[in-house]
């Protein structure tokens, strides 16, 4: 009897633990989430501040932390390089106290069509621990009104006018000379 | 002058000299204009970057083309031994230097209406070409001008036509070094100084805040200072300089 007590003990304790460490892997020790926007369909040259709220639910603060924007182009299926869309900065905290919440506002400016995950993510200086929000989809599409057939005919136009006119002034000179 | 003028034309325009420059340049705008439309990345770029790009190759290249005009000018004069006639003329020292100046505009002016076409092409279905050509004409001509105005004072101070194009085109690296920086490295130190105080970056700032940020026109006046104090400075120098265009043993 008290063997069996003993075996149904170990197996209500083995739920339990397991059940803390899935709550432990639910919630991380910092959390970080994109407040706004909630997605973005815009054209290029469209300009946004993208807030996100990170908290720390440690029971110690967290110091010198970096708080950036992260792009994975999903079109082309590679990662961006953030400075063509000036949000190579990233925010600085220099101190999130246990249980405090910090909101950080990281402005971008999308320069390229494509379709696009963007997250944001948080480290600190004083552990390899790197914490990241859930991604947004960021549609930028397609608004260039450029006629290649324009473009060819200025491209070859151009120049050749310009080849005439210098065909014209060496004439002109050798006339001359020999005038 | 108006004598001295068509014979700068002339020379430095007209000439064969300055004809194949300008087919050099149709080139340049060409092949920059057609990876526009052929270039997989550059095709991507919204409309109105493309047209921030091409900008910014015009100004970079009239800048270049200009200070290399105006280092050779009256440097030049004065290897061919030509200085003291034209300093015998009843023409006063800064009607000489004006002629010379004017030479440089019309040779820019050229240049800007080679670009029209392209400005043209890259606009395309778009309101932006009454904006780029506004641009071009009041705050590309005076940084083209500055330019052009300094390298012909340091044509004019040093007799040497080598080591003036060398120090004008030192200057133009120079305050063109936050161009090449990234916005990490402009924040801090000495490129953050330039940054502030560089013309060209001036210039490209007021580029971003008139096409893109759509700014009021008073943002876009202060961000357009530094290039409205540097032509004054380059004024001023020129001035100064054309006092001491000389003969080559002093009068």
């Amino acid at each position: 009897m008290l063997k069996k007590a003993g075996i149904v003990l170990a197996i209500l304790l083995g739920f339990v633990i397991t059940g803390q460490s899935a709550m432990a892997m639910a919630q991380p020790n910092v959390e970080v989430k994109v407040i706004s926007p909630q997605q973005v369909k815009d054209y290029p040259g469209k300009e946004t501040t993208v807030k996100a709220q990170i908290t720390n639910h440690t029971s110690q603060s967290i110091k010198d932390m970096v708080v950036y924007i992260t792009m994975a182009d999903m079109g082309k299926k590679w990662t961006v390089n953030l400075e063509d869309y000036s949000a190579d900065q990233p925010q600085q905290v220099k101190e999130l106290k246990p249980g405090e919440t910090k909101e950080i506002s990281l402005p971008i400016r999308f320069v390229y069509t494509s379709n696009y995950y963007l997250y944001v993510t948080a480290t600190s200086a004083h552990s390899f621990d790197v914490y990241s929000s859930n991604g947004i989809p960021i549609e930028i599409m397609g608004n260039t009104k450029i006629n290649p057939t324009i473009i060819q005919v200025v491209s070859i136009g151009t120049p050749l006018l310009i080849l005439i006119l210098v065909g014209m002034n060496f004439r002109k000179t050798k006339k001359r000379r020999i005038a | 002058m108006s004598s001295l003028i068509k014979k700068e034309i002339r020379e430095h325009v007209f000439s064969r000299k300055g004809v194949w420059i300008f087919f050099a340049i149709a080139i340049l705008f060409s092949g920059l204009t057609y990876s526009f439309v052929s270039v997989k990345e550059l095709s991507l770029l919204a409309q109105v970057e493309v047209n921030m790009t091409f900008m910014k190759a015009l100004i970079g290249i009239s800048i270049l083309v200009s200070i290399i005009l105006g280092s050779t000018m009256v440097s030049g004069e004065r290897e061919q031994g030509t200085l003291e006639s034209l300093l015998l003329t009843p023409l006063s020292k800064v009607e000489i230097i004006l002629s010379k100046v004017i030479g440089i505009l019309v040779f820019w002016l050229i240049i800007s209406a080679i670009s029209l076409p392209y400005f043209y092409a890259l606009t395309y279905g778009t309101n932006m070409l009454p904006t780029i050509l506004a641009y071009l004409y009041l705050i590309g001509l005076p940084l083209v001008i500055s330019f052009s105005l300094l390298s012909l004072a340091f044509s004019t101070w040093i007799s040497s036509s080598k080591n003036a194009t060398l120090l004008s085109i030192i200057l133009f690296l120079v305050t063109a070094i936050p161009m090449f920086l990234s916005t990490t490295m402009k924040k801090s130190g000495f490129a953050h100084v330039i940054d502030l105080s560089s013309p060209v970056s001036a210039s490209m700032l007021t580029l971003k805040d008139w096409l893109v940020n759509k700014l009021s026109f008073l943002t876009i006046f202060l961000d357009s200072l530094p290039v409205l104090g540097f032509l004054v400075i380059s004024i001023i120098c020129l001035f100064y300089a054309s006092k001491k265009m000389d003969f080559l043993g002093g009068e």
